[in-house]
């Protein structure tokens, strides 16, 4: 259809969809103005990850599990102001959750725990069926073992970076660390480990028959 | 194999198994409430902290107000020892019948409402007391030191530290002086006498230039023992003598001006001691009060003595005057030509004063100095923080 003036009227087909970073940061905008029709959206978007993450360190058999995720979310509204985003919101989520962990764990004197070693029921539903689940619940719990007599800084730094992936900078941030001192924990760490697996000569078979039963090697 | 192999092979057995992730037994609305109460909380602890950081600006600022109000008044009072009056009538300086307290033109630190004659108001040092015709005005220490302003009477309260100076130009004044303390000096300046006193009661008149005789001082002695010395005689008054200037026929023009100036001769009042050998032992200090000297001496040190009180005095004028360098060369003269006497520490407190206002940085060196020579001084505490004041 041709206009009076002899030009074609613009038709809007379709808009470009909106990135998430767009969509987080106007999010983050209502939440800081205190909108209360953001609360729901914010919650939408953020609990997946904090379950995640609690379930990843402390586990969902946990019985302060329901406790530490209330926590985590009332952590992130409240410190929402320090997110400048310079990384994903994904990624800020899942330090902040993990930093609620960690220092319920540390204020858990009593049933002190290392995260990542919470889940060895979770073994049973591990997703590539060992050949041999006895063997690897037996690993497990061997490093489980092991890791406890480790200075408990250096072996959250070890399950953090090299069981769980974050990065040392995220890790400074969860344990309040420099990033110097996070890397000598981690380096350390690793070192400790490999001693005491080495001394311990019936772990050692187990753990390469493992590792060469999953081709994790 | 590596030092960290076995560890890499234990985090990859650790890493394999996966983690049973079991949504929370948190229902979507109470995680959405907590969200949103966490969000009302933190609105709130936002807009308290702003009124808290707003707080305690405000109470920063009017505690720095405070601190500096109190700062300001303590360095104008500093070294000054309020005098509060007792006028025997309440009348408006000006008045025809009136006595009143009215401020020199060189007290820029006083402030008007320093000022007055009414029972209960402080003069500060700097002021000048006048008694009109047939109303005497009465002037009152703390220490309990009296004076009493004979009629159409002007007193200038020059100083009122330490050292309390006071400057007769016109009228009689009756002085009942409390004992003082060890350091601490009572000086009248008349045109022709300087006058120290230590614990007596005693009258001080200047007699005004006739047709025959300068303006001269006549002093009456009613308790205590007086050493009066004069260019040309030295006197011992006893209670209900008195002394008398020489007559000197009057040049064409009488000076009146400059009443602490000119010192040439000095009169010593004893303090309950009638037979106290020297006049300088007690301008001296107390080390010179057990002073045994033989008359040359003796003669030699009033003479020094003499001259400081000069240097100090024209000193303190210059200042009063708002002579600023005249002041300061004065005072630096009576340090390096006396630098053993009494009069140093006063010298040098009133340099740091006055080098406050124009030189900053020659103020910190001699206030170092100061408290470097006088660490018990009587101006440290001044001194001190003026040193802490960036």
């Amino acid at each position: 259809m041709e206009s009076k003036t002899g030009t074609q009227p613009l038709r809007l087909l379709r808009t470009a969809p909106q990135s998430d970073d767009a969509k987080d940061s106007a999010l983050l905008q209502s939440v800081r103005a205190g909108d209360a029709l953001a609360a729901s959206a914010f919650h939408d978007r953020i609990l997946p990850i904090v379950t995640r993450t609690a379930s990843r360190l402390l586990g969902y058999r946990d019985a302060d599990y329901e406790d530490v995720i209330q926590q985590s979310l009332i952590e992130l509204v409240v410190t929402i102001d320090r997110f400048l985003g310079q990384c994903p919101l994904d990624a800020w989520t899942s330090i902040v959750s993990a930093r609620v962990v960690y220092r319920h764990l540390r204020r858990r004197k009593i049933e002190r725990r290392l995260f990542a070693l919470q889940g060895l029921e979770s073994i049973e539903n591990t997703a590539r069926v060992s050949s041999n689940q006895a063997t690897m619940r037996l690993a497990i719990r061997r490093i489980e073992s092991i890791l406890a007599t480790i200075d408990q800084k250096k072996a959250w730094t070890f399950v953090l970076h090299d069981v769980h992936g974050y990065s040392l900078a995220e890790i400074a941030k969860i344990t309040g660390g420099s990033l110097a001192a996070v890397q000598s924990r981690l380096v350390r760490a690793r070192k400790e480990l490999h001693s005491r697996i080495g001394e311990a000569q019936d772990l050692v078979p187990l753990l390469q028959e493992l590792v060469a039963e999953e081709g994790l090697s | 194999m590596t030092s960290s192999d076995y560890a890499a092979m234990a985090a990859r057995v650790l890493k394999h198994k996966s983690i049973t992730e079991r949504p929370s037994a948190l229902s979507r609305d109470r995680g959405i409430a907590i969200v949103a109460q966490a969000m009302k909380e933190s609105t709130r602890a936002h807009q308290r902290r702003r009124l808290w950081l707003g707080s305690t600006l405000l109470a920063t600022a009017a505690a720095a107000a405070i601190v500096l109000v109190a700062l300001r008044g303590q360095s104008q009072g500093k070294g000054a020892n309020p005098i509060a009056t007792r006028a025997t009538a309440h009348h408006e300086c000006g008045s025809p019948t009136a006595g009143c307290v009215a401020p020199t033109n060189a007290s820029s630190t006083l402030e008007a409402t320093d000022i007055g004659h009414s029972e209960g108001r402080e003069i500060m040092p700097g002021g000048v007391i006048q008694a009109d015709a047939a109303r005497p005005t009465h002037v009152e220490f703390d220490s309990g030191t009296r004076i009493a302003l004979g009629s159409n009477t002007m007193l200038g309260y020059d100083e009122g530290s330490t050292i309390h100076r006071f400057s007769l130009s016109r009228g009689s004044v009756h002085l009942e002086v409390a004992k003082l303390k060890l350091g601490q000096r009572f000086l009248l300046n008349t045109v022709d006498t300087e006058v120290e006193v230590r614990g007596t009661v005693f009258d001080v008149v200047l007699v005004p230039q006739s047709k025959s005789c300068q303006q001269r001082t006549s002093v009456r002695v009613s308790e205590g023992v007086v050493e009066v010395r004069s260019a040309h005689e030295l006197r011992t008054l006893r209670h209900g003598e008195a002394w008398q200037g020489e007559c000197v026929n009057p040049p064409a023009e009488a000076a009146l001006s400059a009443a602490s100036t000119g010192t040439k001769a000095l009169a010593k009042l004893g303090a309950n001691e009638p037979r106290q050998p020297a006049f300088e032992a007690n301008l001296a200090g107390a080390d010179a009060e057990h002073a045994r000297v033989d008359e040359p001496v003796e003669a030699a040190r009033l003479s020094d003595l003499a001259k400081q009180n000069d240097i100090y005095a024209r000193a303190s004028t210059e200042r009063n005057q708002g002579h600023v360098a005249e002041a300061l060369s004065l005072y630096s003269q009576l340090m390096t030509k006396f630098p053993t006497s009494a009069l140093v520490e006063s010298a040098l407190v009133q340099r740091i004063r006055i080098l406050e206002k124009s030189s900053h940085t020659d103020a910190v060196r001699e206030a170092k100095q100061y408290l470097t020579r006088f660490p018990k001084g009587f101006a440290r505490d001044e001194f001190e923080h003026f040193l802490h004041t960036p």
